[in-house]
């Protein structure tokens, strides 16, 4: 175990587009990655002028990355690997995720790609549940409306993949 | 980004948390999607696991396969009308097997259920309740037997819309016996009562010949479930309770649709003292048993069968006069664990487990019947049923016996359906029908109150309160 570290103890870190950011380790702490990292260099080198450098996330996405452990700073860290628990899971999403991942499509995919990346697995959880939420329930025209997607189908392919999926339809 | 652009481990996180049915939406939308789902087992598996319960460890399923008949399930159940669900490729057998599938797959959610102390909730369970909802699916799967056919036939005047062959009906007959909660009026707008078409069943003694073993089996002597008798003999016991106000009591077992219809879904305490008998025992009979028996007044019995005019084959009339109803508490340990021979009647998957015991009435009622002796044997039909032989012994003397077979198998909730008889299997009768159900692994449980369903002192209170005079009378038995 390194030394002590006070809860208020200061992390910088820096994103693709050269924006360097001061967090509260605590925060930090919610990716696994950075967390691991912190554990392994003791963090006492990190300072403003030597800031964690966040290869490809981008000021804007890694604000709202910070934003999203800053308001789950306290919560409770999953014991890894609760299989069980995990696979009971619905699609359910808090009402304060909900509002946060009212963004853009193209955000709501960089900020999936980042907590993938940082390791944040609750985050990437909220994340892929609210892109499944908009293709549940949805027609194959509605998905590729949705997600501007290309119908790349030949007109015989089409109607072949039609009939392979006919289960789901009723007759 | 883009959703078709990102990486398959995100694609998969974001896809697991589908519903089964967007798997039918999502392949016909571009090649890249199409070609991530189609056959993707894993996906499939992370998707059932999201729906419903883990398998059993020795199941191996085909999780797109499920995934696929599930979605099937729904989509026929929902259909308006009941013809729609009935008629198109006759959807009746793909129900019953999609239905035994989810059962037979089940496990515990683990919890127990809201209403019961001593049954696991399950999701595959609640699954099917939710389909089941809807009356007109009752109307188009659970009604198929001849018994609601008579119904239909006599009392709305309806012939069938598809004729049912005799698999048909008997695969009807035990989704109804699975659904358990009994089915006791028909018809929507003038609703016709079954429990007088299931009485002439269950007092037909015809039914019970030793080819039949003189329980729910078949007459044709292969120890299958003749599931139409099952049915007949939930109906008469479903009408029973509901008359006598127990359906609030023991609402886990009797009004509860699919609970309990399932392999293990019985919470066993863990205990560990237990015997070393017990231990080797795979149906778990050692505890406390709620047992249930009907029977008619041997006058009404005796006119009903061997006064009729008309002994041919074909079903006995309508039988409407009135049962009595026991309550009874069966406290059993098994005493010797057996294999089945080569020649027994039995399959050999699982040992034969002999047990005794003892059985009181629970309710006030003073009947000797009631209190007895007991002892009796389980074992797995050939064809893979739970089936209970027991034997009531009054001093010292041999006098009723019973068959029945475990509803959902092993350790299921539900418990024993099936028929009372003579010992000496006398063709002059009586017969009846009688259930048992678990209550405790504890055959000790002090006094009483210690097995007492919840709100047993409340109904006892209330059924007090109300007048007496039910046909019961003082009918005896002479022997």
């Amino acid at each position: 175990m390194a030394e002590a570290k006070p809860a208020s103890q200061k992390i910088w870190l820096v994103s693709n587009d050269n924006a360097t950011m001061e967090v509260d380790r605590a925060v930090v702490e919610r990716s696994m990655l950075l967390k691991n990292m912190l554990e392994d260099l003791g963090g006492a080198d990190v300072s403003p002028e030597n800031p964690i450098p966040i290869p490809n996330v981008n000021e804007a996405v890694l604000r709202k990355v910070v934003e999203w452990c800053e308001h789950h700073r306290n919560d409770p860290v999953a014991a890894p690997d609760d299989e069980s628990d995990a696979r009971k899971k619905t699609t359910d999403i808090e009402e304060w995720d909900q509002k946060f991942m009212q963004v853009d499509q193209e955000m709501l995919f960089e900020i999936i790609l980042a907590s993938n990346f940082l390791d944040i697995k609750p985050l990437l959880d909220v994340g892929c549940k609210t892109v499944a939420n908009m293709i549940k329930g949805k027609s194959p025209e509605e998905i590729r409306k949705t997600f501007n997607i290309t119908n790349d189908f030949s007109a015989e392919e089409e109607e072949q993949i039609r009939r392979e999926n006919e289960w789901a339809e009723d007759r | 980004a883009h959703l078709t652009t990102l990486p398959n481990e995100i694609l998969h996180n974001i896809l697991q948390w589908l519903a089964p049915r967007d798997l039918g939406s999502l392949p016909r939308v571009c090649k890249a999607l199409h070609s991530f789902v189609k056959g993707n087992q894993k996906l499939c598996e992370d998707i059932y696991m999201h729906h419903f319960d883990a398998p059993p460890d020795d199941e191996r399923l085909d999780w797109e396969t499920e995934l696929h008949d599930v979605v099937r399930l729904e989509i026929i159940c929902h259909r308006d009308k009941v013809e729609d669900k009935v008629t198109i490729d006759n959807e009746l057998r793909f129900v019953y097997k999609v239905v035994n599938r989810l059962l037979k797959h089940a496990s515990s959610a683990g919890h127990a259920l809201e209403t019961s102390d001593t049954q696991y909730a399950s999701r595959n369970a609640d699954f099917l309740k939710a389909v089941f909802e809807d009356e007109t699916t009752r109307e188009a799967f659970l009604q198929k037997s001849s018994l609601f056919e008579r119904v239909y036939r006599s009392q709305h005047h309806q012939l069938p819309s598809v004729r049912m062959d005799n698999e048909q009906r008997q695969q009807s007959a035990k989704l109804h016996c699975l659904y358990g909660k009994p089915i006791l009026k028909t018809g929507r707008l003038r609703s016709a009562r079954t429990y007088p078409y299931a009485c002439s069943k269950v007092y037909d003694i015809r039914q019970y010949t030793t080819r039949s073993r003189w329980g729910p089996f078949t007459s044709n002597g292969d120890d299958k479930v003749d599931w139409e008798k099952v049915e007949a003999i939930l109906i008469v016991l479903g009408s029973n309770i509901y008359t006598k106000k127990l359906t609030r009591l023991f609402s886990d077992v009797w009004d509860s649709p699919f609970s309990g219809s399932w392999k293990g879904s019985f919470i066993s305490a863990p205990n560990p003292d237990i015997s070393s008998l017990d231990a080797m025992d795979p149906y778990g009979v050692t505890g406390t048993w709620y047992r249930i028996v009907c029977f008619l007044d041997y006058n009404d019995f005796f006119s009903y069968n061997f006064t009729n005019p008309e002994r041919d084959q074909s079903p006995l009339h309508t039988l409407d006069v009135g049962e009595a109803t026991r309550l009874i508490i069966m406290r059993i340990h098994v005493t010797k664990i057996e294999q089945a021979g080569p020649d027994s009647e039995f399959s050999p998957d699982l040992p034969i487990v002999h047990y005794e015991g003892v059985s009181r009435p629970l309710d006030d009622s003073w009947d000797d019947n009631a209190s007895s002796d007991l002892r009796g044997t389980v074992g797995l039909t050939k064809e893979g049923e739970v089936r209970w032989t027991s034997v009531s012994i009054f001093q010292g003397h041999e006098r009723w016996k019973s068959e029945g077979v475990q509803i959902g198998g092993v350790r299921s909730g539900k418990g024993v359906l099936g028929n009372w008889f003579d010992r000496d299997y006398d063709p002059h009768g009586p017969c009846g029908p009688s259930a048992f159900w678990k209550a405790s692994d504890s055959e000790t449980a002090h006094g009483t109150h210690a097995v007492l369903p919840r709100n047993f002192l409340l109904w006892s209170a209330l059924i007090q309160m109300e007048d007496s005079d039910d046909p019961e009378g003082d009918m005896e038995y002479t022997v």
